[in-house]
Order: structure tokens, then C-alpha cells, then sequence
């Protein structure tokens, strides 16, 4: 049983004061619904289909305009579980358009067959799961999660690392730190500005790029199938590394002294102390393994 | 159900094709019938024929500045210093007999800092995929015949098909072969209630999983005692499992 | 002047830099640099298309040995073209690799400024905001008119792949037209 199912429906033109229109919105969205959050409340957008921006602030409230006067999305709790779903009252099969404001500290929860979705400035545990349509991230002050089968996944600013996964299309993250788990099915997997002692990342068809820190005690690991692994560390780094390859060439800006030699084509060596692990692994594809300057 | 608008899905997704004049008659034929009766469909390739059209008038354009200086003055200079010395090794150090470890000892005592691992004698293993996917398989055998309930039959024919597939590239490690199989069973059953569009996004997917299990075996075939090349295979399956269950949640989301 | 007569003169132009004079190699530039620096535009982006224009040229001034004079030289200069900019892209990406927080791999959603007008400045700003897989097949085949064999051959993809990412470029580029670049 519901406890609640609320239908707030206001429009901004009603009530501008209580409501000052945000920047880069046009006025003449409608507020479909206002509801106050409680700490431990989990927001979850269950199931759409469309393109949905969900940004953070410093409101204990959450806030839902659409693009139409008529949002088809219906709000409602069920214990700290609040659920924004659609409203098959005004049509299955419509795309929605629709921007959600919710305080920084909240969970997000999202599902959608063809949704792009827009998340930015939330510090609660982000988790996405979508079959197409793209996601961007920005500003994650919590764990963020990721999957999709087909759409480009973008996370930029997250502080408590990301696990990241699209079957067929790119995967980029930037300014992370925290544990990183990413993976491309068929794209490119571009990692810049990662900050982390434990990134593992994967493609069977596309490239991997990486710049990072590698801390001391940190565990790395770079795993292609059929593309390319740029690797780029700081010259100062200091780490044990292991090569694999099937069909590839490597190529090292650093010193490299063959600590190991197995008789197919895998070697160890050392850089600096050797303190963190990295290991790469490419079975059809060049690797490449710089100074990062 | 949703099956006008998946209808359209796929009319759409062939409409490049069909403009290309690359679809078998009978396909052109369908799209034709379909185009004939639904304005959206008939926009929507009016649409990419206006795209196309366009883009065909965009011309050359003019650099805003004459480069010509620069390149003139590049082809004057003298040609440049080759680039610090770079040690080429051959794995697995074959070349001219020798070992790595003494082409390694040589390029050490030379002070060579740049290092170039290369593998000259292997032909880069270009796999048909001859064995289709499992999923498209899966897809296949559901047909026009699979039951629309999740019925024993229709699970049972989807894992009997699956099994013969698997069979042309080697079977899954023992540890992930029992849920591999469970999961093709429910994606089997689970089919008829999928839509059109979601089913060929899965199909891409699981095709470039079966592709990197059919190149790995291959190599396994050329090279059996290698152990990262084991474990390769093993994390591929196991991205493959983490697939199927992505595929079976998705299946499992009412709509 | 002919279209014969235009590959009268150019052959002439071409034996004459294949033996180092420079004037000859000028007009060979002065002919075919629209093509080449629109190419560079489309497939990367303008800020970079001047330098890679003229790398193009001093490239096939370096290579001018290996033309045999089997196609038309602007036929085998826009394909030295095409190579010279996907294996940038690679020195591109490690370049951006290098210098951490580097913008160039992720910036790319952001149109790049255009010098054209109307609805040509549109199809541009639109094509530049295509991904960058379907981007580098349409402008080839849409555009530059190469076949899709050839297109999987220079992209080092399947036939297949070019197929399906030239009908995600069209669609992308009618929602982009659609809704305004």
C-alpha cells in the first residue's frame, strides 16, 4: 500500500514567489510537483523513457517541472522510497521531458529503456541502468554506478569513485577519484585525471586510455581485447608491471629491465620502488606506456 | 502490446539500406508496402533523403589563412634528426637466433631507454565469426514457433540450440557453464515479450562478446600452453555471464 | 579549362615536384588545399584542420617517390589525408593522456566554431557534433563518396559497422537539422 500519492500540481505563473525560476530554465515550465525529503530517503526514477536532467540543491525538497504543462509522471512514497514513474493515466508510450531538483544528500535511483539522463551535483549513491540513451554525470560527491547496453556514458567529478559500464559506446570519466570499475563493450574508454588506488578497466573492442596517479599501495589493471591501451603515469611512479600480449607491440617511455620473461609474450618489470601493481593486458592491440606530464 | 511502434523501429533502422538500394527484393518489398501506408516512416526517409541531399552540396573550404608558407618553409629545411634510439625486439626474440634476454642485455648496456616490443612472425588472427551469436541464435530458434508463455518447450529449445552453437567455439569454463545456461533459458522464454529493437541492441552486444571468445580460442588453438591467454578466455565468458544477466533484468522490466 | 586538360597540367606539375620543384608542388597545393582543409574540418575539428592541412602536404611531399600516377593525385592525396588524420588522432590521445585534465578527448561535444553561413553552417556545426565513429563515416561516405568497402578498409572497421554507424550519423544529423545545430 501507498502511503502517500501526491499530485501537487502548480504552475510557476501561479506562485512566482515561493518558486524563483532556475538559471537556464525558461520560465514557462510547468512545476508539476513539490515534495519535502527526509535524510535516508532513496529517489527513484523507475522505468522512463525520454531526456530527464536531475540536479542537486539546497533544498530538502524535490522538485519536478516538465517541458509540457502536462509532465506525464506521476510521484509517490512508500516508506523513504519515493518513486517518480510514469503516469499511464496520460499515455504509455510518451517520452518525457523533464527537469528534478533534489537535495545534494539523497539517493538516486534510475531505470529507463531509451532515456537520456542528466545527473548533476547529487552527494548520495547514484545508480543508472538504462538499455539506450546516454547518461552524463557531474559532480558526484557519492559512489556512482552505471550500466547501459547501448549509450556513451560521461562521468566528470566524482569523489567516491565510479563503476561504469556500456555495452556498445563510449565510456569517459574524468576527475575522479575513488575506486574506478570501467568497461566498453565496443567503444573507447577514456580515463583522464583519475586520482585512485584501484582502477580496473576493460574493452573488447576499443581502446583504453588512462591518466592517473598511481598510488603506493594501488592495483591496477588494463584489459583489451582487440584495440589499443595508452597508459600514462607520472615519472615519479613507482610500481610493478606486467605485460600480456597475444598480437601487439609495447612500447615504454620508462627505462624497462625484463624482471620476467615467460616464454609466450608476458614480462614483468619495475619502475621506481615497484610498490603498486599495474598490469596490462592486450590481446590484439598496441600498448603504450608514458610519462604523464 | 507495442507492436506498431516497434514496427517503425525497424522500418526505420533499414531506411538507409533500402535508400542504398542493399536490401534483398523482399525486404525492399515490405518496406515499400510499410512506407506506403505510415506517414511517419514516409517523413522519416524523406527526412534522411534530405540530410543526404545537403550534405552532398557542402563543398571544399578555403583554410582562413594561407598555409602554403609554412609548408614551403618545411620543405626547404633539412630533413630532421631521427628520433632517440629505440630498441626493437622481437618476441619471442627469434630473430637471428638470439634471446630476449640477450637482445635485452644489449639494448641495457647501450643505455637505450625507449623499447619496442613487436610480434612480426603471428598473423594478426582474423576470425570469421562462423558460429552466430548466441543470442541471435536464441533469437532464431524463438522464431515464429516460440511459445509466447515461458513454457519447459520453449526453454528447452533455446538452451538445445544454444548448446549446439557453443559447441563450435568450445565450451565455457565448468564454473560458469550452469548459470550460463540458466540465463540463455530465461532470455529464451523471455523473448516474444521483448521489444524488436531491444532484442537487436542485446544481439550487437552479445556478437562482439562471441567475437572475442571465437579470436580467443583461436589463439589458445595457435599457442595452448599460454596462460594469459587462459585467463583471457575466462574474463571474456565472465563478461559475457555479466552480459546475460544485464539481458535478463532488462527482459524482466515490464512495460 | 577541361577536366582532361586540368589532369594534363596536373601530371605535368606532379613529375615536376617528384624532382623537387617547388612551384609545381605550390599549385598542386593551391588546387586541392580546399578539399584537404575541408576533410581536416569535418572529420576533426577547424582549430586543428590548419596544422594537419599542412602536414598533409608536407607528408605527401616527402611521398611524392611512391606516387606512381595509378589514380588521379587528388584521389591519392585525399587518402593520404584520411590516414594522416586517424593516426593524429592516435598521437592526439596520447598527447591528451599525458597532460592530465587535458580537455581535447572530452571536449568534443562542443561545437566547433564555424566559418560559413546559413544552412551550411548548420550541416557543419551538425556534423561536428556527431560521435566521433559516425562522424568519420558519413563525412566519408556522404560526403567524400568512398564505398563502404572502402570505408571499413581505411577505418579498420567491418562493412557492417560502417553501415549501421552512417545510418546512426544520418539520424543524429536529422534530429541535429530538426532541431537546430
Amino acid at each position: 500500500m501507498l502511503d502517500t500519492v501526491l499530485l501537487v500540481t502548480t504552475l510557476l505563473g501561479a506562485s512566482p514567489e515561493s518558486l524563483p525560476a532556475m538559471p537556464g530554465q525558461a520560465d514557462a515550465a510547468a512545476v508539476d510537483t513539490i515534495l519535502a525529503l527526509r535524510p535516508g530517503d532513496r529517489v527513484v526514477l523507475e522505468n522512463l523513457t525520454g531526456e530527464i536532467s536531475v540536479r542537486g540543491w539546497d533544498r530538502d525538497e524535490l522538485e519536478l517541472r516538465g517541458e509540457d504543462e502536462d509532465v506525464p509522471l506521476i510521484v509517490s512514497r512508500r516508506g523513504s522510497i519515493v518513486r517518480v514513474a510514469r503516469d499511464d493515466r496520460k499515455g504509455r508510450r510518451r517520452g518525457v521531458e523533464a527537469a528534478i531538483r533534489l537535495p545534494r544528500w539523497v539517493d538516486v535511483d534510475v531505470s529507463g529503456r531509451s532515456l537520456d539522463i542528466w545527473i548533476d551535483g547529487i552527494d548520495g549513491t547514484v545508480e543508472i541502468s538504462g538499455v539506450s540513451g546516454d547518461v552524463w554525470v557531474e559532480n558526484a560527491g557519492g559512489p556512482v554506478r552505471v550500466r547501459t547496453i547501448e549509450g556513451e556514458i560521461d562521468v566528470s567529478g566524482a569523489r567516491a569513485g565510479v563503476n561504469a559500464s556500456s555495452q556498445s559506446d563510449e565510456v569517459r570519466l574524468r576527475d575522479v577519484e575513488g575506486p574506478v570499475d570501467a568497461h566498453s563493450g565496443s567503444g573507447d574508454l577514456t580515463l583522464v585525471d583519475i586520482r585512485s588506488a584501484s582502477v580496473r578497466a576493460e574493452t573488447q573492442d576499443g581502446d583504453v586510455t588512462f591518466s592517473g596517479t598511481v598510488a603506493n599501495d594501488g592495483r591496477y589493471g588494463f584489459f583489451v581485447h582487440d584495440g589499443d591501451a595508452y597508459i600514462a603515469i607520472p615519472a615519479t611512479s613507482s610500481a610493478r608491471v606486467s605485460v600480456s600480449t597475444f598480437d601487439g607491440d609495447f612500447e615504454s617511455e620508462f627505462p624497462v629491465r625484463i624482471e620476467r620473461y615467460t616464454g609466450g609474450r608476458e614480462f614483468d618489470f619495475t619502475i621506481g620502488d615497484g610498490r603498486a601493481s599495474i598490469e596490462i593486458q592486450v590481446f590484439d592491440g598496441e600498448i603504450r606506456l608514458l610519462e604523464r606530464r | 502490446m507495442n507492436t506498431k511502434r516497434d514496427e517503425h523501429g525497424e522500418i526505420v533502422a533499414r531506411l538507409s539500406d533500402y535508400m542504398a538500394g542493399e536490401l534483398e527484393p523482399e525486404a525492399s518489398a515490405e518496406i515499400e508496402v510499410h512506407l506506403s501506408e505510415c506517414g511517419g516512416c514516409r517523413r522519416a526517409l524523406e527526412e534522411l533523403r534530405a540530410v543526404v541531399a545537403a550534405v552532398g552540396t557542402l563543398g571544399a573550404l578555403d583554410p582562413p589563412r594561407d598555409l602554403w608558407p609554412g609548408i614551403a618553409a618545411t620543405i626547404d629545411a633539412p630533413a630532421p634528426r631521427a628520433r632517440a634510439e629505440t630498441k626493437v625486439i622481437e618476441f619471442p626474440g627469434a630473430a637471428a637466433g638470439r634471446s630476449v634476454d640477450e637482445e635485452l642485455s644489449e639494448a641495457e648496456a647501450r643505455g637505450v631507454r625507449r623499447l619496442v616490443f613487436t610480434v612480426p612472425q603471428l598473423a594478426a588472427a582474423s576470425v570469421a565469426l562462423v558460429a552466430a551469436s548466441a543470442f541471435a541464435t536464441w533469437a532464431m530458434s524463438g522464431g515464429v514457433a516460440a511459445p509466447s508463455t515461458a513454457g519447459p518447450d520453449g526453454s528447452v529449445s533455446g538452451a538445445v540450440v544454444f548448446a549446439s552453437t557453443a559447441a563450435d567455439v568450445g565450451p565455457p569454463p565448468a564454473e560458469l557453464a550452469d548459470e550460463l545456461a540458466a540465463l540463455e533459458q530465461t532470455l529464451a522464454a523471455a523473448r516474444a515479450e521483448l521489444d524488436p529493437n531491444t532484442v537487436r541492441v542485446l544481439e550487437r552486444s552479445l556478437a562482439v562478446i562471441e567475437q572475442a571468445i571465437a579470436d580467443s580460442r583461436l589463439a589458445i588453438e595457435q599457442d595452448p600452453g599460454n596462460e594469459f591467454l587462459a585467463a583471457h578466455l575466462e574474463r571474456v565468458y565472465e563478461r559475457k555471464l555479466l552480459y546475460l544477466r544485464e539481458a535478463v533484468r532488462v527482459a524482466e522490466w515490464s512495460d | 579549362m577541361g577536366e582532361r586538360a586540368v589532369a594534363h597540367f596536373e601530371t605535368a606539375d606532379v613529375k615536376r615536384a617528384q624532382d623537387g620543384d617547388h612551384e609545381a608542388f605550390e599549385r598542386l597545393y593551391r588546387e586541392h588545399v580546399g578539399r584537404v582543409f575541408a576533410l581536416c574540418v569535418r572529420m576533426v575539428d577547424e582549430q586543428s584542420a590548419e596544422d594537419l592541412t599542412q602536414e598533409v602536404f608536407i607528408r605527401a611531399w616527402n611521398k611524392l617517390s611512391t606516387f606512381k600516377g595509378q589514380s588521379r593525385f587528388g584521389t591519392w592525396l585525399h587518402r593520404l589525408a584520411i590516414n594522416h588524420v586517424l593516426s593524429r588522432r592516435e598521437t592526439q590521445r596520447k598527447r591528451e593522456a599525458r597532460h592530465a585534465g587535458g580537455d581535447g578527448v572530452l571536449a568534443r561535444v562542443v561545437a566547433p566554431k564555424r566559418r560559413s553561413s546559413g544552412h551550411a553552417l548548420d550541416l557543419e556545426r551538425a556534423i561536428g557534433r556527431l560521435p566521433e565513429r559516425a562522424r568519420d563515416v558519413f563525412v566519408l561516405y556522404d560526403v567524400e563518396g568512398y564505398s563502404h568497402d572502402e570505408i571499413a578498409d581505411v577505418l579498420g572497421v567491418s562493412v557492417g559497422t560502417s553501415k549501421s554507424q552512417l545510418h546512426r550519423a544520418r539520424m543524429l544529423m536529422r534530429r541535429h537539422l530538426d532541431g537546430g545545430a
